[in-house]
């Protein structure tokens, strides 16, 4: 650990925000939650804490990542590594009997013990997202990538894109090539980090022509249009037929929304496989050299919870939202529109009062300023209007 | 750090992993002429063709991509598993192939061949390993099953043995004239190394129809030479 005079620092892999800096995530959720609303999505608020033993029921988690104490009665608590454990326990032990599709938003903070504090994250870090619970289908997943677009647009994003795959598609493709028994992880785990080199030893590609199309379908990223037509050209294993005529579906709903310049389609995406069961789905800004947004369907996981029920859903990492927009330009500032002084305090504070309620920010001065004092303090602070009272 | 859509920034390793690697894409049609890697110019641009080259030491080249900060980047296979940067690696350049091996001194095997008339990893438990891949290392003792204390060194590897350091090296060997002039013998092969394509994870689908040209015309490239 660090010596005696850290006592003033903080833990590696936290952060504050200085005024400056809230104000610019602030502005970004409000931004969110207005959004959120407006697509009918109700927020949601819950516990920082939870049991170690209900996280880990999340096949997705990571044991390691979580940040762990022990309560005074002996349990395990962990702090919680994202939202969707904690949403997907809360709606399967007291929102059963709630009227379905239920639509969740949250904005929180989560931790997760990264043994390297790099790569832009962190051990507390901030993400809005959204959860939709019950109903699930082509229509469904349009929604949530739709949303997912309008949020980095509403967040002043200019340059994105997103990756869209399907876990359920790339198994079907990698079944159908054929490889040792066994070697599954293995595999997807090369495919997902793009090591291209290792995946082609793994599959032992035979000189099929088929089979090149069928791995250069899985490595490379194309179109919606364009990668709908091939996989359909290629799909043989019947029992991935379906997932292919969801995918055609779901390019229609995105067509629909208007979105589909901003998707493209990389079925090499997986995330977490162990978790999503049908699309995934990755948010890319052009300025930064992490992914900004992730996402997909995983229709297992209430089940783990005692409640059969499809849901789907995506995050936001804030802190890499902001990252972007400042590379882009000029972050918008906090802005002071009046400052007032004089020695009349009454009629200060009654010309403050109005002038708030029609919204606008006003400053009061705190000490009889002269004028000279007054213009450079206003000069300084960057406010435009100085109103004099006495 | 930005991923601009209209420039390639590609990060090139000082030294002849660097000098290869301009040898290629010279082949393949990229701006590679006037760059001195020896010189002190640490960035070259070529405008016209939206291509720039960072020179940089090849163990941060990794760290270089993992950020964005280059879209991709030629590294040796051993620093990018010792690095564990979460990027893709999507080319055998086939080129700058050595070994990671265990070595040990020569009259230790003879001591060893004499007694249990042959040699075996598993005499080495509990003991000591000096090299400058430390996580390479680790893993490959931890898949043997065998418990071992590694010792991170910087350099000249080859003395820990001479100097009772430690009992055993890993290190990378291509004509194993180092080890042989330190009296060790390789006596276990861990993996082969060659140079790697690697791109940012983002770059990699922002710039794709850029980046996946390049790499189909080097695994033309790296296809002949292999079957020259």
């Amino acid at each position: 650990m660090q010596g005696a005079n850290n006592k003033l620092q903080i833990p590696d892999g936290f952060k504050d925000f200085l005024p400056e800096e809230a104000y610019q995530k602030r502005l970004l959720e409000e931004k969110w939650i207005k959004l959120f609303k407006s697509w009918s999505y109700k927020e949601i608020v819950s516990s920082s804490f939870e049991f170690y033993d209900t996280l880990t029921m999340n096949v997705g988690v990571n044991t390691l990542s979580l940040l762990k104490t022990i309560d005074r009665t002996g349990h395990i608590l962990a702090l919680r590594p994202d939202m969707t454990s904690p949403i997907a326990r809360l709606v399967a032990t007291r929102m059963k009997d709630q009227l379905f599709p239920q639509r969740l938003f949250y904005l929180a903070n989560v931790f997760r013990y990264e043994n390297e504090i790099q790569k832009g994250r962190h051990r507390e870090f901030f993400q809005a997202g959204i959860e939709l619970i019950g109903p699930k289908g082509p229509q469904v997943d349009g929604e949530i990538i739709a949303l997912a677009v309008e949020a980095l647009k509403t967040a002043g994003l200019q340059d994105f894109q997103f990756g869209l795959g399907h876990v359920g598609l790339t198994k079907g493709l990698l079944k159908q090539l054929g490889h040792e028994k066994g070697m599954e992880n293995e595999i997807k785990e090369a495919l997902s980090h793009k090591n291209l080199v290792k995946l082609s030893s793994l599959l032992k590609l035979s000189r099929q022509s088929l089979d090149k199309e069928i791995f250069n379908l899985l490595t490379t990223q194309g179109d919606l249009d364009t990668m709908v037509q091939k996989l359909k050209g290629i799909v043989q294993e019947p029992g991935f037929a379906a997932d292919v005529k969801e995918m055609e579906a779901l390019v229609r709903t995105l067509k629909a929304y208007g979105v589909e310049d901003k998707v493209f389609m990389d079925l090499s995406i997986l995330r977490d496989f162990n978790y999503y069961t049908g699309i995934v789905f990755e948010g890319y800004s052009e300025n930064l050299g992490y992914p900004v947004c992730g996402g997909g369907r995983y229709d297992d996981l209430l089940g783990t919870f005692g409640f059969n029920c499809p849901a789907t859903g995506f995050a936001i990492g804030i802190e890499r939202v902001l990252e972007a927009l400042n590379k882009e330009g000029s972050p918008q500032v906090f802005q002071v529109d009046y400052f007032i002084y004089g020695s009349d305090e009454t009629k200060a504070i009654e010309e403050a009062r109005r002038l708030r309620q029609k919204g606008y920010t006003v400053e009061l001065a705190m000490h009889n300023l002269s004028q000279g004092e007054a213009e450079q303090y206003a000069l300084k602070k960057g406010i435009k209007n100085i109103l004099l009272l006495k | 750090m930005g991923v601009r859509n209209d420039e390639l920034i590609i990060a090139l390793p000082k030294g002849k992993l660097g000098e290869d690697a301009l040898d290629i894409f010279q082949k393949i049609g990229l701006p590679a002429w006037e760059i001195q890697e020896d010189s002190r110019k640490l960035s070259y641009c070529f405008n016209d063709q939206g291509i720039k080259y960072l020179i940089c030491r090849p163990t941060d080249i990794p760290t270089y991509v993992e950020y964005g900060a280059a879209d991709i980047g030629i590294v040796g296979k051993d620093t990018l598993e010792e690095s564990r940067a979460d990027v893709f690696e999507i080319c055998d350049l086939g080129y700058g192939y050595c070994k990671f091996v265990v070595a040990i001194p020569k009259d230790v095997l003879e001591k060893i061949e004499k007694k249990h008339g042959a040699f075996n990893l598993k005499y080495f438990t509990n003991t000591r390993v000096a090299t400058k891949f430390p996580r390479i290392t680790k893993n490959f003792f931890n898949s043997k099953g065998i418990q071992v204390e590694v010792l991170k060194l910087h350099g000249n590897v080859e003395l820990a043995p001479a100097v009772g350091l430690s009992e055993m090296i890993v290190d990378l060997v291509s004509t194993g004239r180092t080890l042989k002039e330190n009296n060790l013998v390789a006596v276990e092969e861990i993996s082969e190394i060659t140079a790697r394509l690697i791109a940012n994870r983002v770059s990699y689908r922002i710039k794709n129809s850029w980046i996946q040209e390049i790499v189909t015309k080097c695994n033309q490239i790296v296809d002949l030479r292999g079957k020259q």
